[in-house]
């Protein structure tokens, strides 16, 4: 009976396991760093995202394409206030940004702060952006469409108000990142 | 002739099976380890590079950028930005690391113009 057949292949094959174990532990580590390092690089480009999505909306506010006008009114205020509140859907669409709710001016009237919240990925921007805004008024004669006792139309006084320039900076800015599993 | 009953050690054609067999084993394994060893080490540098790319991108966007000249002239540590390009009102470019090029991070950031000279940055 040959009693030592084989037995060689079985030290191999033990040795073969432990070098399949090691081999995995460090496959396995390493593959936890790629991930890890995905993981971090893809976080931060959502952060520049979402930070990007309040910058652009911010922007595209100052810039001002069409002047906000109005007219009938006394108070260039609350004209404004409307009117950016409606620009600012428009461009909300478009850069991703929740603008919550109408914006309030300053008391001296300087300021237009509107609170803006922008989210991409894992990255949440919350920010209270205020505009600085140059108002021009003028103003004009419109017809009422009555007659005075001569016979001329009587006419009211209007007030065009229009946004020479606007810049904008933040009075309170804050940025949450979910905390991801790191996969 | 005594007949050998019993047989000490391995037999030399087992023995040539079991190197040929660990051979083959062995090689992809070792293969394997020494590339985790490789990658480990590698990740050390791909966050010293993520964290440059981090930094040039907050610079970037605390000074803001008045041209596309300015926007050349950072010299920013490790970093590279690229194709600043002003799209009414804000500009956008990217940051990429000179070490690793799938790090990078496209930013927009509004244009000096625009920002309230007091308390303007971000």
């Amino acid at each position: 009976m040959k009693k030592n057949d084989g037995y060689v292949i079985i030290y191999v094959v033990f040795v073969i396991i432990v070098l399949c174990l090691a081999a995995a532990g460090t496959c396995t580590s390493a593959l936890s760093a790629i991930k890890t390092q995905n993981a971090a690089v893809r976080q931060l480009q959502e952060r520049y995202t979402a930070e990007g999505n309040i910058e652009q909306f911010m922007a595209q506010i100052c810039v001002l394409d069409a002047p906000l006008c109005g007219d009938d009114f006394e108070n260039e205020h609350e004209v404004l206030a409307a009117a950016m509140a409606d620009f600012a859907a428009g461009v909300t669409d478009s850069a991703a940004v929740n603008c919550r709710g109408f914006g309030e001016w300053s008391d001296d009237g300087s300021e237009y702060r509107v609170s803006l919240e922008s989210s991409y990925g894992s990255a949440r921007v919350s920010a209270e952006a205020a505009f600085t805004v140059s108002i021009e008024i003028s103003s004009y004669q419109e017809g009422t469409g009555e007659l005075d006792e001569e016979g001329v139309e009587i006419t009211a006084t209007r007030f065009a108000y229009s946004v020479s320039g606007a810049t904008s900076a933040y009075r309170s800015y804050a940025l949450e990142i979910d905390g991801g599993d790191g996969q | 002739m005594r007949k050998l009953k019993e047989r000490c050690g391995a037999a030399l054609l087992e023995v040539l099976v079991s190197i040929a067999i660990l051979g083959l084993l062995a090689l992809p394994i070792s293969s394997g380890i020494m590339v985790s060893l490789r990658i480990n080490e590698q990740s050390s540098e791909m966050m010293k590079a993520r964290l440059a790319v981090s930094s040039a991108a907050e610079t970037i966007m605390a000074a803001g950028i008045s041209s596309a000249d300015d926007a050349a002239s950072l010299d920013l540590p490790r970093v590279d930005v690229e194709n600043p390009v002003l799209n009414g009102g804000y500009w956008t470019l990217t940051v990429r690391s000179e070490d690793f090029e799938d790090i990078f991070v496209d930013i927009r950031i509004r244009s000096n113009a625009l920002r309230t000279p007091e308390g303007g940055g971000s």
